[in-house]
């Protein structure tokens, strides 16, 4: 069982990596946002298996279920805004949204 | 389940949940993508389950598989178009590249370190049930689950009003209709014209021959199967120029009678 946890921690360990790749590679608003829950989902791994080691007992996983309802609150929001934002500059492409640049 | 299975389980619905979190952030194909987005919600899934939290495992495949990956793919099939150059990669994606190398290397050593300190036996987990984390929810977390609650609601409201924003903006610079324009009709036609229409066009010969100009001034006449003669098609043609103003004035003419 140890060896599932260590595993499953490192999992973890290499989802958030690839969501932080993603986050930086994607151009798409709605990827960038998918890599976003992508990185939810690596702390709620990490937090399932913390629970499942006893560590942190079964707080670990009401505490997933959490992360698991704002992750969904935030797609919902965020898609809303990508939607927006599409329908204001014709384009979802993230490294078109320069209108802050000084 | 026996820790020899939990750790196979585990290795290997991970080994592809990585496999398709890597096409899913790398891939060009739009479709393809979400679709791994939604198979690496639904592999975690599995893992909690393996992990003995089967109602964290159900709850992440309802939400994430349910919610978020449908939700995505109906943002792209219904508002959403993406072009070919939005598919590719940023321009950052090297410094990308060295922030996830950064980040795995940073929490491996962390887990590594919180692995060592794990006690060698541990025990699988049986309380992981719904019973235990709902008495949970509504005792020690009851606050957050009513947060939560709200939150939802909260994320509801602001979604709807953020699209519906947006259009209504749209729609106050420039009248956009959402009907297409097959099936508006414009509103200075009279009511009986299609009907008229359809009667005369069925037995026709000049149906093959006659322009849709034609066929309005032939429609406006009244009378199709005086007009259905080959004579006519020239002087059809000709009226079908003037057919808005006359076809106007008669139009006065049989409301009036």
């Amino acid at each position: 069982m140890k060896t599932a946890i260590a595993l499953a921690l490192y999992l973890s360990a290499a989802l958030a990596g690839v969501g932080v790749f993603g986050l930086f590679a994607r151009r798409n608003v709605v990827f960038v946002l998918m890599s976003i829950e992508l990185l939810f989902n690596a702390a709620i791994l990490a937090l399932v298996a913390l629970a499942a080691s006893g560590l942190v007992a079964l707080d670990g996983a009401a505490v997933a279920l959490f992360f698991v309802g704002v992750g969904v609150s935030e797609v919902a929001v965020g898609l809303a805004l990508a939607v927006a934002l599409y329908r204001a500059g014709g384009t979802a492409d993230i490294t078109e949204f320069a209108g802050l640049r000084g | 389940m026996s820790p020899a299975l939990v750790t196979t389980l585990v290795g290997a619905l991970g080994a592809v949940a990585l496999v398709a979190a890597l096409y899913a952030v790398t891939s060009r194909y739009v479709l393809r993508s979400v679709l791994a987005f939604g198979a690496v919600f639904f592999l975690l899934g599995l893992v909690y389950m393996a992990l003995g939290f089967t109602f964290v495992g159900l709850g992440q495949i309802l939400l994430y598989v349910g919610g978020v990956a449908v939700l995505v793919v109906f943002a792209f099939v219904s508002a959403l178009s993406v072009r070919e150059a939005e598919a590719g990669m940023a321009p950052s994606a090297g410094v990308g590249a060295i922030a996830a190398a950064l980040t795995t290397a940073l929490l491996s050593a962390a887990f590594y370190g919180l692995t060592r300190s794990l006690p060698s036996s541990i025990e699988p987990v049986h309380d992981g049930s719904a019973v235990a984390i709902g008495t949970l929810f509504l005792t020690k977390y009851l606050l957050g689950f009513e947060l939560m609650s709200i939150l939802l609601v909260a994320a509801l409201v602001a979604a709807l009003a953020l699209v519906r924003h947006g259009r209504r903006e749209r729609a106050a610079e420039a009248p956009v209709s959402y009907v297409p324009a097959v099936l508006s009709a414009p509103p200075k036609r009279p009511r009986k014209r299609p009907m008229g229409r359809g009667r005369r066009r069925a037995p026709k010969a000049a149906r093959e021959r006659s322009e849709p100009p034609a066929g309005e001034a032939e429609e406006r006449s009244g009378k199709p199967d005086e007009q259905s003669g080959e004579a006519t098609a020239a002087p059809r043609r000709k009226r079908a120029s003037g057919g808005a103003r006359r076809g106007g004035g008669r139009r006065t003419k049989g409301e009036g009678s």
